[in-house]
């Protein structure tokens, strides 16, 4: 009853460090047919669920005073499931596409300085009053400006000269022209709160929940019986902060929560059986990406031969079996797997022979990989490697570093060669722009300036489709040559009680407003 | 040396072990990896917005002028603010504190009565049926680690046998008070540990204390085994007894974060993760020093009520 190591506060604190945590991060290749809206969802009854009078969630952290409906102070769990519940986004990442939530339309002018946003009509707040531009000038304001958790996403953006042009439509001026704003910024973090509203101890969103009130442990949030989207499936839902993930799955089984929020892999086996809950499981749309990342501007991984042959040497789905104990799905050296703007890349097979050849060729008999628990069954992942290794004739020295001391010095980060690593599955387009362009702290796998280049060209292609094809250029090439030596998906793992269904995931993050219980 | 003066000392050195203790806490949280800097700025910022970020919250300035500047404002309860919650330090630890305290304490009420009991019973009577019972029970009790302690009283009266919650979530709007049944599986964890062990010193006390010159004496006399006890035997096992249960009390203060954490129970274990995981040093160090003071007034409190009960320390004393 320990925590385990996926529910440690290193890991989630090193999660966060890395800035890739689950629901930060969405977007990809925009494609506008893919923009629908919500209107097309089915209702409850058609789902053949009953509406439920209150929902208990048990999180694997409590929402504390400060972050309770403070958009600005989102971090992880229950923070980003309060707030997806209690405001609209302007756009969202909804089972895999991009939808407009509060905007109805944005487009770029011709080279993609400005970009118009147009906003859904007839959207009230918790108060009553209507969404208007006013309050989404001072909404992207004031998420892009400290003490804003999530500046860095609007860094590009001309705050001061963001306009309300009149009651349904913004003007947002960027200070580098860029093709892809509705991915990179809107759809990874754009919640609308009204004009004014400069501190959130009392939050008004739009959303789909007010929030009602809080305990150290408990946030209770209830329906918005006038929601736009339709009236909410559960009446009253109740977040409650269980630390260790033992714990949540004793409380699920003990009734006192009707679905638990990320549980371990050996629990997801152990209740396999257990008629009385369900397991759920996210996909490799929700999921962590593992990684042992090559950096190639240093040697050995300079010369391209050595990228290949340990990309070779591995058997991805004896690791994804054996350390992942077969909860997940192998990759393919490049992030963004059932997510939008997929490059739908080969399936890549062992190929210990050619391994083999290629180390011989670059004489290469030993490496040096550092390594530690950062996820759950990285170490083992790391031992079963070192093992694959020794059949293509290489020795796989391992260096393990504690959880919480990994991500502690970039320059550790920058100067290894060979290391552990893991990112929050992203469409590929997000992925690239955050962590592979020069400036990106967690750019372990060293791409090039030319490279660099390409992806500069590729996000501000203000053209939909030509931009999805630079970005698929953009995943061939790394596939290829790149530094990345990604072997899983290890997918977000959920228990429920029996008999509740309707649970939607945006990028791991929960949203309940269309559950359903027993009939 | 009068009993002020024998006091005076005692507070004296409590201030220079607070102030050891401070000067720990503060370095310890110098060498964490990480700083709050980078775990407030989040996702995909740059080395530059971290060096940026790290001015403003003023981490970049040299570690003395910081120490100094910390340890004057504790001088006036003042633990600083925290960087994750954006509230003074004494504010976010109040309520958790108190909810910690409040298992602390009904595990003490629990456990000094219940220790002081089965003590007594296998001290006055070692070797007996009783004491090989209770002796065998308390040496398990204190070898099995108390996460799984915790886990067995879950499995047992939450899953088998459903009649206590299984995890301690006080109702939204009130504490634990207003659900007293959340406070049972985790005091009952902590008692069965603290009890067993402090039983077991307190037996060693009772008999080194019965085999002391005026206890036997006072047998010897033919005064009743009640009156031998209370009059004799107990004054003289007291100030050893008064000791053990300090420490009892600062290793509540300690270990009940593995059994908070087992019950998700409101109290310390949850600030203190959240604040490793924003790294928020001002909480974790705030923390750490009303512990270690509350932990110090225990024992100075431990040494007034020895001074009290025990008439051969205030001859000394004088």
């Amino acid at each position: 009853m320990s925590p385990t190591p996926y529910d440690s506060p290193f890991n989630r604190r090193a999660l966060f460090r890395m800035g890739l945590v689950a629901g930060a991060a969405v977007a990809g290749v925009p494609l506008l047919s893919a923009c629908g809206d919500d209107d097309e969802q089915p209702s409850p009854a058609a789902a053949g669920g009953g509406s439920l009078a209150v929902l208990k969630v048990g999180a694997p952290n409590a929402v504390t005073d400060a972050e309770a409906g403070n958009p600005l102070l989102t971090s992880i769990g229950a923070t980003l499931i309060v707030m997806r519940h209690v405001y609209d986004s302007l756009m969202v990442l909804d089972n895999g596409e991009y939808k407009y939530q509060l905007a109805e339309s944005v487009q770029p002018n011709a080279d993609g300085s400005v970009w118009t946003i147009n906003l859904r009509s007839g959207v009230t707040f918790h108060d009553g009053k209507p969404v208007t531009a006013a309050d989404v000038v001072h909404s992207i304001r004031t998420l892009g400006a400290k003490p804003s958790n999530r500046a860095s996403v609007y860094a590009n953006v001309d705050l001061a000269k963001v306009t309300a042009v009149n009651d349904r439509t913004v003007t947002v001026p960027l200070l580098t022209p860029r093709g892809d704003f509705k991915e990179a910024v809107l759809v990874v973090f754009s919640p609308v709160f009204p004009a004014g509203m400069t501190e959130f101890s009392k939050p008004i969103g739009s959303g789909p929940y007010r929030l009602a009130e809080r305990n150290g442990t408990t946030t209770r949030l209830v329906a918005n019986e006038q929601y736009w989207g339709g009236k909410p499936s559960v009446a009253e839902l109740q977040i409650v902060g269980i630390l260790d993930a033992g714990a949540r799955l004793s409380a699920l089984k003990a009734g006192q929560v009707d679905y638990a929020v990320s549980i371990s892999s050996t629990g997801a086996k152990t209740e396999a059986a257990n008629s009385e809950l369900t397991v759920v499981r996210g996909g490799a749309a929700n999921a962590n990406a593992l990684s042992f990342a090559m950096n190639q501007k240093l040697a050995p991984f300079d010369d391209v031969r050595v990228r290949q042959a340990v990309r070779l040497a591995v058997d991805r789905q004896a690791l994804v079996d054996n350390a992942l104990l077969g909860l997940g799905s192998t990759a393919d050296d490049v992030v963004g797997k059932s997510l939008p703007g997929y490059a739908d890349l080969p399936a890549r097979a062992r190929d210990l022979e050619q391994a083999k050849r290629l180390f011989t060729e670059a004489g290469i008999t030993k490496l040096t990989l550092r390594t530690g628990e950062i996820v759950p069954g990285m170490l083992n992942a790391s031992r079963l490697m070192a093992q694959q290794l020794k059949e293509a004739g290489v020795e796989l020295t391992l260096q393990e570093i504690s959880p919480d001391a990994y991500y502690a010095d970039l320059m550790t980060l920058a100067t290894h060669p060979f290391q552990a690593f893991y990112y929050v599955n992203r469409p590929a387009a997000v992925h690239l722009s955050a962590v592979t362009h020069g400036k990106a702290p967690f750019n372990v796998t060293g791409t090039s300036a030319a490279y660099q280049a390409r992806l500069a060209k590729a996000q501000a292609t203000v053209d939909d489709n030509a931009r999805a094809e630079a970005f698929k250029a953009l995943q061939e090439e790394f596939y290829k040559e790149g530094g990345d030596l990604l072997w899983g998906f290890q997918e977000q793992l959920d228990a429920a009680r029996k008999g509740i269904s309707g649970v939607r995931t945006m990028q791991s993050v929960q949203l309940f407003d269309r559950a359903t219980g027993p009939a | 040396m009068t009993a002020l003066g024998f006091l005076a000392r005692r507070l004296l050195a409590t201030v220079a072990t607070l102030f050891a203790v401070a000067v720990v806490l503060f370095a310890g949280s110098e060498v964490l990896p990480g700083d709050a800097a980078s775990a407030s700025l989040g996702p995909d910022a740059t080395i530059e917005e971290v060096a940026q970020r790290r001015a403003e919250l003023g981490v970049d300035r040299p570690w003395p002028v910081r120490f100094v500047e910390w340890g004057t404002a504790a001088l006036r309860l003042d633990l600083g603010t925290s960087t994750s919650m954006h509230r003074p330090v004494v504010d976010v630890v109040a309520e958790p504190l108190a909810a910690t305290g409040l298992l602390v304490g009904l595990t003490a009420a629990v456990t000094v009565p219940l220790a002081m009991g089965l003590g007594l019973l296998t001290g006055l009577r070692p070797g007996g049926r009783v004491d090989r019972v209770v002796s065998a029970v308390a040496v398990v009790a204190v070898s099995i680690p108390q996460f799984v302690t915790a886990g067995l009283l879950v499995l047992v009266f939450a899953d088998l046998w459903p009649l206590l919650p299984a995890i301690s979530l006080p109702p939204l709007g009130g504490g634990p008070l207003d659900r007293p049944e959340i406070l049972v599986l985790p005091v009952a964890a902590l008692t069965l540990f603290g009890a067993a062990w402090a039983s077991r010193i307190v037996r060693a006390t009772v008999i080194d204390a019965d085999a002391m010159p005026h206890v036997e004496a006072a047998r010897l006399a033919g005064l009743p085994e009640r009156v031998v006890v209370a009059r004799h035997l107990l004054p003289a096992a007291a100030p050893p007894c008064a000791q053990t249960f300090a420490w009892l009390l600062s290793g509540l203060f300690g270990g009940t974060t593995v059994v908070e954490v087992v019950f998700n129970y409101p109290g310390l274990s949850q600030t203190l993760v959240a604040a490793v995981r924003n790294h928020d040093t001002a909480v974790l160090e705030g923390v750490g020093l009303l512990l270690a003071a509350i932990i110090l007034v225990s024992f100075v409190v431990a040494d007034l009520l020895v001074l009290a009960v025990d008439p051969r320390l205030r001859v000394a004393a004088r």
